[in-house]
């Protein structure tokens, strides 16, 4: 059994009491999500096992709010398993582990533990000479969201992503806890025996059949699509076009941040931009788009591996052809729905029409990512059964 | 109604962010008005002066919803109904589009 309730409070006691007062079963695992401010969410504990993430939006029957307390409980079959070091390491270590039929994966998509691992991270890539050791540098903040499905995807089993980026970021956030302790830089899985229906969509058109036809597809569909060269290895990106991307950006007049240092130490660091890059990939010619940004940087980095793309790519600003009725043509009810937090950024209060066709609950969050058999060319599938983007994406589950 | 009113100014002003929530007639008229400090009353005297013609575009349909900007505040004017506007002013680190979304979803809740 899942049951969902919301409430309004932010002092994490009296949600709980709020919680608690309508719950009719013994749950086996609770799972918090917070939306806005809230002092002590490690405080949000049930006798169960009990994960408290950060999320942008909920979504409720009655509409959507950018505060207060969504709470998933189940009693049904699941353990709960952290994972903890780099990219590499995890993926080694879920390999071996044991997996359930269907996986929910909570995890900070970028972490900075603290200002000490950030002065570090700083020096070190100050010192990188080559776009390898930029890659290598990256990949002790940031888990690629593609890598990171694939020992799911080779198993066979489904995997969804909550690839936590909160919109904005600073050292130490995104806070996400297990029983009342911070997780860090780690993954959780929470693996169920029993298979939840989840169907996985994006608002793209269906991907080409081929690299020039993705391609086209991407320059229609985008705003000022135009085809760049990549410069590109693991999860550092160098140039476009042969320019910094500062550079690049500040050619078409576009200037947005200036200061990264600053902006992530005062918790200012904004993880949403209308620029992007759109990648093809070589296995499949879907496409997977990176927002950026006009920082001061030698190399900048990628929230997925770029080595299964090719290096010629889109550059393009953010547009969905069609607007709000594109959304609605994917919207579909369900109990529980996770969505890109994007579309609260594009559509502000339109989006809470949109919302009240699903009949049920839901977070908007960072993009969410999944693995499973995918009946729909979707554009977001990079790889064989693995579907990522950093925008744009959506998650259906149905618990009966 | 009084209650569904002062229900969404009471929503709306337990967001840390948000100083003051009021709502008032198309015609001026303060309803019900949500203030936390009293230093908030000389903004929303200035935000009255400014907003006649605005109520009035409002009115004709001809303007949606509006926002002001400044250093400090920001300050969201976004009508309920035909004849009633809705009026949020928080701190500039509030979200503009998160408070819009809460308040067109209060908006539906309250069925106003």
């Amino acid at each position: 059994m899942f049951e969902v309730y919301y409430t309004q409070e932010m002092e994490p006691r009296k949600a709980l009491e709020d919680i608690k007062k309508g719950m009719g079963f013994e749950p086996s695992l609770a799972i918090f999500f917070v939306a806005g401010k809230m002092e002590k969410p490690e405080l949000l504990r049930l006798n169960c096992n009990s994960i408290s993430v950060p999320v942008e939006g909920i979504i409720t029957p009655n509409g959507v709010w950018s505060r207060g307390v969504l709470a998933l409980v189940t009693d049904a079959d699941a353990s709960v398993r952290v994972f903890e070091g780099n990219a590499k390491d995890v993926v080694g270590m879920i390999e071996r582990s044991r997996i359930g039929s269907f996986n929910l994966l909570i995890y900070p998509l970028f972490f900075v533990k603290d200002l000490l691992t950030f002065l570090r991270l700083r020096i070190s890539f100050m010192r990188v000479n080559n776009i390898e050791e930029a890659s290598e540098i990256f990949e002790r903040v940031i888990y690629p969201m593609n890598t990171i499905l694939r020992p799911f995807r080779n198993s066979e089993k489904i995997a969804l992503a909550m690839n936590i980026f909160p919109l904005e970021i600073g050292i130490g956030i995104p806070k996400i806890f297990l029983n009342g302790k911070s997780i860090g830089r780690s993954i959780l899985n929470v693996s169920f025996e029993e298979k939840l229906k989840c169907e996985f969509n994006d608002i793209y058109p269906e991907r080409g059949k081929s690299f020039e036809e993705t391609l086209e597809i991407l320059s229609q569909e985008l705003a000022n699509a135009e085809r760049v060269k990549i410069t590109k290895k693991g999860l550092a990106i160098k140039e476009i076009d042969e320019k910094s991307i500062k550079n690049f950006l500040r050619e078409r007049k576009i200037s947005m941040r200036t200061d990264i240092e600053k902006d992530l130490t005062q918790q200012k660091f904004f993880g949403a931009t209308p620029y992007g890059i759109w990648f093809v990939s070589k296995e499949t010619y879907g496409s997977a788009s990176l927002g950026i940004l006009d920082y001061e940087l030698k190399y900048y980095p990628s929230l997925f591996n770029t080595d299964i793309f090719y290096d010629e790519a889109v550059f393009a600003g953010e547009f969905i052809r069609g607007g709000i009725k594109r959304l609605l043509e994917v919207v579909k009810k369900s109990d529980f729905v996770i969505f890109d937090q994007n579309f609260m950024l594009m559509f502000e209060e339109e989006i809470v029409g949109i919302m009240r066709e699903i009949g049920g609950h839901g977070i908007f969050t960072s993009y969410p990512s999944f693995t499973g058999k995918i009946e729909r060319k979707l554009m977001s599938e990079i790889e064989n059964d693995i579907c990522v983007n950093s925008g744009h994406t959506i998650a259906f589950l149905n618990f009966k | 109604m009084l209650d569904q009113l002062r229900e969404i100014t009471k929503r709306l002003a337990s967001d840390p962010s948000v100083v003051v929530s009021a709502i008032y007639r198309i015609d001026g008229t303060p309803i019900v008005t949500f203030i936390k400090d009293k230093k908030y009353i000389s903004i929303l005297e200035w935000l009255e002066s400014q907003t006649k013609l605005l109520l009035n575009l409002m009115a004709e349909n001809s303007l949606k919803s509006v926002d002001f900007k400044t250093r400090d505040y920001v300050m969201i004017i976004y009508p309920l109904s035909g004849s009633l506007v809705l009026v949020v002013i928080s701190t500039s680190e509030a979200s503009v589009y998160k408070l819009r979304i809460d308040v067109e979803s209060l908006k539906r809740i309250l069925n106003v």
